[in-house]
Formats: C-alpha cells, structure tokens, sequence
C-alpha cells in the first residue's frame, strides 16, 4: 500500500477509529494519540482487507482493546471531563454514560478484561452477541457466558459501594 | 471476522453501532432498510450526530495533525526517505551535518577496529525490546492483543525486536505462580541472540490448563539464568495476580503480554 493510499484509506476510516477513541477515552488530546496508534495497528493486522467495510470489526476490536489498556496502564491521573458533542435529548452518548462509567470502573479491577470489552459492545455499542463473537473471533456461548460474568463482577462491585 | 453487513437489531429494536457505522461507510443509502429506520429513531439519530460530530473534528483536527505518522509508521520505506519527510523530527536542515559525523565516526572506528577487538564487550544497547504474539487458532493465524482469551491446542509464537545483540529468554507465569520457560526451549540459561526482529523458532501448544497467563521476554547484553528470573518472579509474585505483574524486579529489558486460557470456546 503506498503512501497516498494510506492517506485516503486513513481519511475515510479515521472518523470511526477517532470516535471509537473519543467515546473510550472521553479525551480529546488522548483519543487523537490513541487514533493514530490504532490506525497503524488495523492496517498492519488488515492488509488482506479490499471492502473498506471489512474493516469495522478490526477497528472495533483493536480500538477497544487499545483504549481498555490506556484506561488500565493508569495513563489518566484524573478523569477527564466529558467531551463536549452535539446537544440531544436522548442521545446515546447521555443513555449509555452511567454505563460506561461502571465499565470503566470495573475495567480497573476484573480479573478478565475480555469480559469489559464484551461489555462494552453489548452495552454502549447495542452489539448483538453475534456481532460480538464475530468481531472479537470468540464463539456466541462464550461470549454469552462472559457477559454473565461481567454482570456478576458489576454487581459485586456495586454492592461494595 | 466479518467482513459482511451488519443488519442485525439489538434487545432494543436498534442497529448497533457497527451496523450503523458500515451504513454510513457505504453512503447511507435510502434505499437501505437502516435509513428509514435513522429518520424515525431519535436514539439512532444521535448516534449518528454524534459519529458526524467526531467525523468533523478528525479532518478540522486529528487528520492534519497525525497523517504523516500514520503514514510513516504504516508503510515500509528505506531509511533515507524516512529522514528526509516533512515531520521527520530530524528533519534535512539537521541530516547533512548528522550524515557527515557519521562518516567520520564510521571511518574512525574502522581504522581502530582491528586494534580494539578484544577490549571491553559491546554492550550499548540502544532502543527497546518489544513483542509480537501470534496465535494460530483451527487453522487460522492472527496477533495476539494484550488480554485476549486462548484455548487449549491453540499454538503461540513469539516475535521479539530485539535492540542488539546480546541474550534472550521467554519465559511464562501461570495464576498459581508456577514458571513455565518458552525460550530457549531447553536448559536453564538465556539463549545468545542478535538484533532484529525475527520470530523464535518453533512455537508453544496451549494445554488444557486454564487462566491467566503472562509472558515476559527479558533481554540483557549479559548471561543470565532461569533461576534468577525464577527467584525474581517469586519475590512479586504474592503481590496480586498475572494481570497486575507488569515488570519483573530484573536489571534487564522487558517486554510483556498477558492473555486468558479457557477450557471451551
């Protein structure tokens, strides 16, 4: 893939993995950093990749994956404020919040943060368990049983509280 | 992994967001059942905006500031390419000069090389070790991400970038603590290695043990031995799980993975 190549399939893309990020991450200046290193990772894992759309479920899962390290790694001193967006009443920004705060919090001490990613899709994405087990190469049961954990370990995380 | 449309619904009547992301990479089309869908749901009309939202602020932002990372880190381009780019941190006004005390420096040390052979080891070690894992799963080859989940008969392979020559071991530390060595795959000693980036010979079958697992690669320009990386581990090991480990009290270069072993897929 040669240069110009790179940059048109980056300018096309890019918007996903940066929102993918963004979303995560809820960092500008870090979602940015987190875009570019993701973006190298997707295009050294999908050089096979013709349909731009074959993309989406690597983008997906190495974005995810990325983020959920940064958030572990401790790289935020403190948390970040939420990104400023477009304003709606319902959106799914403001629906999925007290979500994505628990999955965050539970990120940084389960055990199995395969569980978190699954959460994450499933939750804040509305993924399918299908789509999940496609994305992230993993059988529907065991997709489905993690889950399950997740749902455990949030609970007891919330009891604790 | 997919590379179809997503048009499945979630619990909540909705596409998810990866439905919703490949419609719009195609053009949102009307004649899509997902357009008629968006123009309904208000809940899928934000997530839209909100993808629209990023969309702007990427190419205002994040696209002129990053591409030619993106670029330069993506493709395979000769050294001297490299060093002349726009945002190459050396940019050209510093390469002539930097060129020229190369030359000099090389054309001294081949002078001095047959005199200085045997003087004091080549032990600068410059840049970093790293770590690429490959996991072959029935039949089909990927890279292994920082706490994905494996299965048993799964193979493992391992790429280090190794900084410069000197020694190189792979070692694992199972949940109960137990030391397993992947690399050299016999004795007790770190195996002589040089510098590059080449796949280890041969490649690990997973048992039916199940768990966390964490690999180390650990690098040093000195012999070392499986029993000091041993004692090493066990000394931090009480301190919390695999996950938690992420360096070995060890005067040596590291890099490390860690991944979950799971009975059934």
């Amino acid at each position: 893939m040669d240069a110009s190549e790179i940059e048109g399939l980056y300018r096309r893309l890019g918007p996903f993995v940066y929102r993918r990020c963004l979303r995560l991450l809820r960092d500008p200046e870090k979602a940015r950093d987190a875009t570019q290193e993701v973006f190298v990772r997707v295009l050294k894992n999908c050089g096979h990749i013709r349909d731009e759309k074959g993309y989406l479920p690597y983008i997906y899962r190495i974005a995810t994956n990325h983020c959920l390290n940064v958030i572990r790694d401790g790289r935020f001193e403190t948390p970040a404020p939420p990104v400023e967006g477009p304003k709606t009443s319902t959106g799914p920004v403001q629906e999925s919040s007290a979500d994505l705060e628990r999955i965050l919090r539970a990120a940084e001490t389960s055990l199995d943060r395969q569980c978190v990613e699954i959460a994450y899709m499933s939750i804040v994405d509305g993924m399918t368990q299908d789509e999940i087990a496609d994305v992230l190469d993993l059988s529907r049961k065991t997709v489905g049983r993690k889950l399950g954990k997740f749902r455990e370990l949030v609970g007891r995380f919330s009891n604790a509280e | 992994m997919p590379n179809d449309e997503c048009r499945m619904t979630n619990a909540s009547g909705c596409p998810s967001s990866l439905a919703l992301d490949a419609w719009v990479l195609d053009g949102r089309k009307e004649t899509d059942p997902l357009h008629a869908h968006v123009k309904s749901c208000p809940r899928c009309t934000a997530q839209i905006a909100e993808l629209d939202h990023a969309s702007d602020v990427f190419r205002r932002d994040v696209f002129p500031a990053t591409v030619g990372k993106v670029v330069r880190l993506s493709r395979k381009v000769p050294w001297y390419e490299r060093i002349f780019a726009e945002d190459h941190p050396f940019k050209l006004v510093y390469t002539v000069p930097m060129l020229t005390i190369t030359l000099i420096l090389l054309v001294i040390g081949l002078v001095q090389l047959p005199f200085s052979r045997n003087d004091a080891p080549q032990t600068a070690i410059k840049g970093t070790l790293g770590l690429t894992v490959f996991v072959e799963h029935q039949g089909s080859v990927r890279e292994l991400f920082d706490g994905e989940t494996v299965f048993p008969g799964d193979r493992l392979r391992f790429r280090p970038a190794v900084p410069a020559d000197g020694f190189l071991m792979v070692v694992s530390v199972q949940e109960n603590g137990s030391v397993n060595l992947y690399y050299p795959p016999d004795g007790d000693s770190a195996m002589k290695v040089a510098a590059g980036s080449e796949a280890l010979p041969g490649s690990i079958v997973l048992d039916e043990s199940t768990g966390g697992e964490r690999v180390f690669v650990l690098y040093s320009s000195r012999m070392f031995s499986l029993g000091e990386v041993k004692s090493a581990i066990q000394s931090v090991m009480s301190f919390g799980s695999v996950e938690g480990l992420k360096a070995l009290p060890l005067e040596m270069k590291q890099a490390t993975t860690v991944f979950r072993k799971e009975a059934v897929k």
